[in-house]
């Protein structure tokens, strides 16, 4: 009987021990990448720039850069680790930057890893820098640490601000699937600090062209619903600012009309912050007027564009394939670029502050 | 005889029913059944439910007409002593194959995800004192697990609402663009994911009362069925199709966009969570493949689980890598549709006419 025993302790103790000599990561032995950054080279190389924190007293932290050169990212990643004091992991990666040019030359190969590695999540933030991501990185000034900088900047951005939602899941989505283009943010160094300056449109995984951040908001009312963001129109008689913005976007396909039209409709709430003209609320219906047609304009030139380009980050062809049977995608590619597609915008003021 | 102590509750069948057919198939199948039917897939698993219910049906048909109520007798009347065994020892193959699926499958993840210096054999000696635990006394300790096995999974269900922020209707649109066909095709490799009910054919007469605990075992079923298709719907709203071709684990995936404030990664708490899932699936095939051999001849219980799990060490140690861990899903579901939509069918239709000849002749 005392044999059994014996046999379970002895074969529990053998798989312990073989099984201690697992490599382990011991938290203060590791450095933990939060941000990282590439740059394309000469020669078909990658640079890449990593940030890890290394925190000090209380509330204070101090991040370490570390740069180099190599083929791929992970072979970089060793040149990196012979300059590091410790291990670097890839555990807390919140925010990857990629420059310009690489992304001329197609990204898919450099955010390809972040999907494969098992200890990165999906809510990881991309974006791309104009000139060099190694100085946008560097030029932070900061008391955080560039990882949460750039992760709160993203997030409060994304929350009240032009960026429509984004991160590694919701990039490769697009990258990968057939019927859209994904888009990114694109920073850029003005006056010694970075600053987030428009939104990257991409063919495939090619970027191709840019709108300018103070622009992207009627990208955003086309992409998704609004849950608070804000306007300004000008006009002649008056300027006015719109805040705390909702909305809703309604797409809808008539496969009727020949090749097929497409209408997004878009419901808009808000409320008025700044206004320089005489008592709004007399003139509210005129004012709604305004901004309904002055939306309508911007999105109808901003969808001309995207036919134009032949990109399709609104993902235009998703939506005509999920509603439409008879889709090939031989006559999407073909009817596109001429493909009717009307915006109907809806404005709605509902208050206008503690002023009349 | 099997003494009233050692039965359990009909009320069990439905956890022993669920528990074995939930396993290492939840966390993957969605980017395997979509070969045919595409984003109409979630409508195959349906189908699949409804034919596994039909196949239950049968079993208990089957069964009820069945002297000691289990397949080694079934075997043995319908085809003869030698045969029959014969045809019981593949019978135990194929649960021995099952049980070697599930535990190299389950370890396959735990090397991908958090171990990947995780050495099986080793990892294996921890888990085989357990199931020889499991599987050597009484039959409810075996339905104790379980029970668990059921219990303990089921906090994780509310972690798909999270992926639902980034749900996207349009990936599931248009619904029924593929054909009947289509469906079928991708509802027979769905199989797999529901195949651990054939341990029925081993542990009905353990059961109180066995003929009246059908509504049970549907019951089970259709608990499973909504199970996977829960998650199939929000993983077909949270990846496009395209997307889907390239992830190995998807519901595995889908914990990936979750974030606490005091955990970063959710998998890790997921997986081993899911630990609960896998090891009923494995205590069960083990069990019932010990109970067949001691019926069939008649070796000691014991005896018999500690070779077999011997067995079961060997075959899970000699498969090694994705390749490897494929070729043995991939044999396992071929099999298993076979033997349930085939085998389990002729063996009725030969079981009726020779109980109708037998009738006859006496």
């Amino acid at each position: 009987m005392y044999l059994k025993y014996i046999a379970f302790f002895v074969l529990v103790i053998v798989s312990l021990l073989f099984n201690t000599q697992m490599p382990t990561k011991i938290i203060d032995q590791i450095q933990m990448i939060t941000v990282a950054g590439f740059d394309a080279t000469d020669q078909d190389k990658i640079q890449g720039t990593v940030v890890t924190p290394k925190y000090l007293q209380q509330a204070q932290v101090e991040d370490y850069i570390y740069t180099d050169t190599a083929d791929t990212v992970y072979g970089d990643w060793v040149k990196l680790n012979a300059k590091a004091t410790e291990r670097l992991l890839n555990g807390k990666l919140k925010v990857a930057f990629y420059n310009q040019k690489l992304a001329e030359q197609g990204l898919s190969e450099f955010t390809e890893f972040l999907l494969r590695d098992p200890s990165i999540g999906g809510n990881v933030f991309l974006a791309l820098a104009e000139g060099s991501s190694e100085e946008l990185i560097k030029s932070v000034k900061t008391g955080k640490g560039r990882g949460i900088f750039f992760s709160d900047f993203f997030e409060h951005n994304i929350k009240h601000g032009n960026l429509p939602q984004t991160n590694l899941k919701l990039f490769n989505s697009s990258l990968k699937s057939d019927t859209s283009d994904p888009f990114m943010p694109m920073f850029s160094i003005e006056g010694g600090v970075p600053e987030l300056t428009a939104l990257a449109f991409f063919n495939g995984d090619k970027y191709v062209d840019k709108l300018p951040i103070v622009k992207a908001n009627v990208f955003k009312l086309l992409y998704e619903n609004l849950s608070d963001g804000q306007y300004q129109y000008k006009s002649d008689a008056y300027n006015i600012s719109i805040e705390n913005l909702e909305s809703d976007r309604d797409v809808v396909y008539e496969a009727e009309k020949g090749s097929g039209g497409m209408t997004f409709n878009v419901k808009v709430r808000g409320v008025i912050r700044e206004y320089t003209g005489q008592e709004p609320t007399d003139r509210l219906p005129v004012i709604q007027k305004d901004i309904e047609q002055d939306l309508e304009q911007k999105a109808e030139k901003l969808i001309n564009r995207f036919q134009e380009l032949n990109i399709d980050p609104l993902a235009i062809e998703e939506e005509v394939k999920s509603r439409n049977r008879n889709y090939t995608k031989d006559q999407f590619k073909s009817a596109y670029p001429d493909m009717p597609i009307n915006v109907n915008v809806n404005v709605r003021l509902t208050e206008s502050g503690t002023r009349r | 005889m099997i003494s009233l102590d050692d039965k359990v509750t009909g009320l069990m069948v439905f956890f022993l029913i669920t528990s074995s057919q939930i396993g290492v198939g939840v966390l993957g199948f969605e980017s395997i059944i979509n070969k045919y039917a595409g984003h109409d897939a979630w409508m195959s698993l349906i189908i699949s439910g409804l034919a596994v219910s039909g196949i239950i049906y049968l079993m208990y048909k089957m069964l009820k007409n069945a002297e000691k109520g289990d397949i080694v007798e079934i075997h043995q009347f319908t085809y003869g002593k030698w045969l029959g065994n014969f045809v019981t020892i593949i019978f135990t193959m194929y649960l021995l194959l099952m049980a070697t699926v599930v535990l190299r499958t389950y370890i396959e993840i735990i090397q991908v995800w958090m171990f990947p210096h995780l050495k099986v054999w080793a990892f294996l000696l921890i888990l085989i004192p357990l199931i020889y635990y499991t599987i050597s006394d009484q039959f409810r300790t075996v339905v104790g697990v379980c029970f668990l096995g059921i219990v303990y999974p089921s906090l994780l269900i509310p972690t798909v609402i999270y992926p639902l922020r980034f749900a996207d209707m349009n990936h599931i649109l248009p619904i029924m663009d593929h054909t009947i066909t289509e469906l079928m095709q991708s509802s027979t490799l769905a199989i797999l994911n529901f195949m651990g009910f054939s341990t029925l054919l081993v542990f009905y007469p353990f059961i109180r009362e066995a003929n009246k605990s059908q509504k049970y075992a549907q019951y089970g079923n259709l608990y499973t069925t909504g199970l996977y298709v829960v998650v199939c719907l929000v993983s077909y709203l949270f990846y496009n199709q395209s997307e889907l071709e390239e992830v190995i684990w998807a519901s595995l995936g889908l914990w990936k966009i979750i974030e606490m404030p005091f955990m970063e990664r959710f998998e890790y708490f997921g997986i081993a969570t899911l630990f609960f899932m896998i090891l009923p699936n494995a205590v069960l095939y083990m069990w019932a493949s010990t109970r067949v051999v001691h019926r069939t001849f008649g070796f000691d219980h014991k005896k018999t689980a500690v070779v077999l799990l011997v067995i079961l060490f060997l075959t899970c140690v000699s498969s090694t890598g994705r390749v490897g861990v494929n070729v043995l899903n991939d044999g396992a579901g071929k099999i298993g549709l076979v033997f349930l939509f085939i085998y389990i069918p002729v063996l009725f239709v030969i079981n009726l006419i020779r109980r109708k000849v037998r009738k006859n002749v006496s």
